[in-house]
């Protein structure tokens, strides 16, 4: 069985997609957009132009922009002049990724089953995903999401929307995002304090947690970034202490951009040290990070994931790939050869453990 | 300038495609699917299927072959069927065309991405006949787009008249650019003519006197039963034809649109084209050009960035010319198989085989001066 390990359904970009009011989920957007490595470009000439025209680099606020649409794509007006980047692939012609169409690119690309993430920049839509993956038990499961900035502040809110979501009774998991819960203003680390109800709550339901872990502040793929990610690995080391018998996955990887010196990924050896714990997975999304540097089949990033093959074994490891975003570097079945034809140092057990044993697995579906 | 010389937008294949009857649009596009080498799979267990469903293939692709299947085209860019209750799929578009249809907007967007500034709007009877939604298109973005015209092949010798007033007013009041010919659906319609023969004549003549480039798709006509030799005899044919059609009129500029028939020459993990397909066509002509569309062709049979093509590239560069050599993709029907940025890449890539002047020749330079963009051209 092929599972795609990491993978989104969302309704329209530009719409409050479970917010109450659409002026929070456009500045998530915003917020995501301006932090984000694709290019902006002028939409009257195509020039390009960079992210301060989405946030103010001296002061990190957000720019006061009026979003717009042009040619299917998200636009935002700043200073009187229109630009955009295509966060999202052009193939999303209305900025929406519903499950008919995203089982249909499985289809496609021999995909049998999917774990649908979320994020808070394509809303809260907890009750969205349960109804797709209602339609489609069968190919796809999901992870639950709450804000994590909401979560020390009202924990029993957050435990009772998990609680409801997860009693549900599709396959799903837990996600969390270190670097929102940091926008409540708490300024201590996530595994533990006010966040304690939460996770004793959430380790109770027995369901696998994902991490996404990023550095709580500092630009983008630099050495403070890679401090801070590296501290938030600290973080989910005591975190998997305290719950031992929790079932982790990291999302996207090994945040690979961050640590890419020329060629070669250098990763330090303390980034290495979570792995220790059996119950630690690492999911291996290359292209969605990589595909705008190197091409298709990514062979400079093969070194590296035979690390983490020698370091974590393929029966922790999880394909995943992003879709459809990923699909403005490559196409799905690219994603799905990089592992099944290319990568020859995997033995045919690596391979079938990478591409979906493993993730079935962790998923409960063994 | 990147200009991709072979793409497409269409309307919502769930309507009528410009036919009067939309059960011929139906029936046109059941042909098309039936013939396409795209795998079909059952729908419920997405277990490998064949076409047989959907027409008799001792007939040939015929209308007459055609079953009665509940044909239909079902969404996400997939052709759907029924035979005894199990539905079957086809994905000749790629998943992402979820309503059917292909605006310019779609298009204009992938360009932007991709890098690339022009597109020559290309013509299939399957994807909708009518001139109106091309030229809809081409006003709508007339720096980005331009389009080809279409008559019915059909009704060239039964109505001559009609087909050049179609084609004059097409030229001359819609703006569009040149004509596309496609040889097989004349055989399609039950006329074994040839294509230019006397019936042909008031046509072909108008046409070269309307100074613009004609671009044929020659497919050979066989049916599916008969063997590779075969088909490629019925090729041969058509190719020896159009050099007859241009030694007739030598003045008016050719394209033959997606390069030669690729798919006949697969030889195991390569490519080997015969010599008797140059001998065939008109390639000593300086007015015959050669689209180069390699992804749409064999991208399901060579993986990106297509080195297995290289050899045969570098031969077209030998015999024909980076001169007479123009890149095309085929989109949006060549995501199934790679990103628009790779269609462009595949060509990029052949810096071995063409020097600078020639590759900017092949991505954009030879349309730009066949579609009368350069600079100080009357056009």
């Amino acid at each position: 069985m092929i599972i795609d390990g990491h993978m989104y359904s969302f309704p329209r970009f530009d719409s409050r997609a479970g917010y109450s009011e659409l002026g929070p989920k456009m500045r998530a957007v915003q917020r995501e957009l301006g932090g984000h490595h694709q290019p902006v470009w002028r939409v009257r000439d195509r020039a390009p132009a960079d992210n301060t025209t989405l946030i103010d680099p001296a002061t990190d606020e957000l720019r006061d922009i009026e979003w717009g649409r042009d040619l299917g794509r998200l636009t935002w007006n700043v200073d009187g002049e229109t630009y955009t980047k295509q966060y999202m692939p052009p193939m999303l012609h209305d900025l929406e990724a519903p499950p008919e169409l995203m089982i249909a690119e499985m289809d496609y690309a021999g995909v049998d089953m999917g774990i649908i993430h979320t994020s808070g920049h394509l809303g809260l839509i907890n009750r969205y995903l349960r109804d797709g993956v209602a339609r489609y038990p069968d190919r796809l499961m999901r992870l639950i999401t709450v804000p994590s900035a909401g979560i020390p502040g009202d924990p029993d809110a957050a435990i009772q929307e998990i609680e409801d979501e997860v009693g549900d009774g599709d396959r799903c998991g837990v996600q969390f995002f270190t670097r929102y819960y940091y926008d409540s203003g708490e300024t201590e680390p996530w595994d533990d304090g006010k966040m304690r109800p939460f996770w004793e709550a959430v380790a109770a339901l027995g369901v696998p947690v994902y991490f996404t872990l990023h550095a709580r502040a500092g630009e983008r793929y630099t050495s403070a970034e890679q401090d801070g990610y590296l501290e938030e690995q600290r973080n989910l080391m005591r975190w998997m202490e305290r719950y031992p018998e929790v079932t982790v996955v990291v999302t996207h990887g090994l945040q690979w951009r961050s640590f890419l010196e020329g060629d070669e990924f250098s990763f330090p050896e303390e980034g290495w040290e979570l792995f220790r714990s059996p119950r630690c997975h690492l999911q291996l999304l290359i292209p969605i990070q990589v595909g705008g540097i190197w091409e298709y089949p990514w062979t400079e990033a093969e070194p590296m994931i035979k690390e983490c093959v020698d370091r974590i074994g393929a029966d922790r490891l999880i394909y995943g790939t992003d879709m459809p975003m990923v699909a403005r570097f490559c196409t799905y079945r690219q994603t799905l050869d990089q592992f099944r034809t290319h990568c020859d140092f995997l033995s045919p057990a690596e391979r079938n453990d990478i591409l979906g044993g493993t993730a079935a697995r962790v998923m409960g579906l063994e | 300038m990147i200009y991709d010389g072979h793409a497409y937008c269409f309307p919502d294949q769930r309507g009528d495609g410009g036919f009067a009857d939309r059960a011929e649009f139906q029936r046109n596009l059941q042909v098309g699917m039936a013939g396409h080498f795209q795998s079909a799979w059952r729908v419920r267990d997405r277990a490998p299927a064949d076409s047989s469903g959907l027409y008799d293939a001792s007939k040939g692709l015929t209308f007459d072959a055609l079953k009665d299947a509940d044909f239909r085209a079902a969404g996400h860019g997939r052709f759907e069927w029924t035979v005894d209750g199990e539905d079957y799929a086809k994905q000749v578009m790629p998943p992402s065309i979820a309503d059917m249809a292909y605006p310019a907007e779609s298009l204009v967007a992938e360009m932007d991405y991709a890098g690339v500034d022009r597109a020559l709007l290309h013509r299939t009877p399957y994807l909708g006949i009518g001139n109106d939604f091309i030229a809809d298109c081409v006003k709508a973005f007339p720096e980005r787009i331009q389009g080809l015209a279409h008559v019915e092949e059909w009704l060239v010798a039964p109505e001559p008249d009609a087909s050049i007033a179609k084609l004059e007013r097409a030229i001359g009041e819609q703006g569009l650019s040149g004509v596309q010919f496609l040889t097989n659906y004349l055989r399609l319609y039950g006329q074994t003519d040839k294509w230019d023969g006397p019936a042909f004549r008031p046509f072909w003549d108008a046409v070269s006197g309307m100074d613009i480039p004609v671009f044929f798709t020659p497919s050979g006509w066989v049916g599916s039963q008969q063997g590779a030799d075969a088909k490629l005899r019925s090729y041969l044919s058509d190719l020896k034809t159009l050099s007859r059609w241009m030694e007739r009129y030598p003045h008016v500029k050719v394209v033959l649109t997606h390069g030669f028939n690729w798919r006949l020459f697969l030889d195991g993990g390569t490519l080997s084209v015969p010599g008797e397909v140059f001998d065939a066509a008109p390639v000593e002509s300086p007015n015959f050009s050669v689209q180069l569309l390699f992804g749409i062709a064999l991208g399901g049979e060579f993986d990106y960035p297509m080195v297995e093509m290289r050899p045969t590239l570098e031969k077209l560069g030998r015999l024909i010319g980076a001169g007479r050599l123009m890149w095309g993709t085929d989109m949006p029907m060549v995501m199934r198989y790679y990103t628009y940025r790779q269609n462009l890449e595949v060509i990029r890539g052949c810096r071995d085989i063409f020097n600078a002047d020639e590759m900017d020749r092949i991505l954009g330079g030879n349309m730009e001066r066949l579609m009368g963009l350069e600079k100080g051209s009357a056009k």
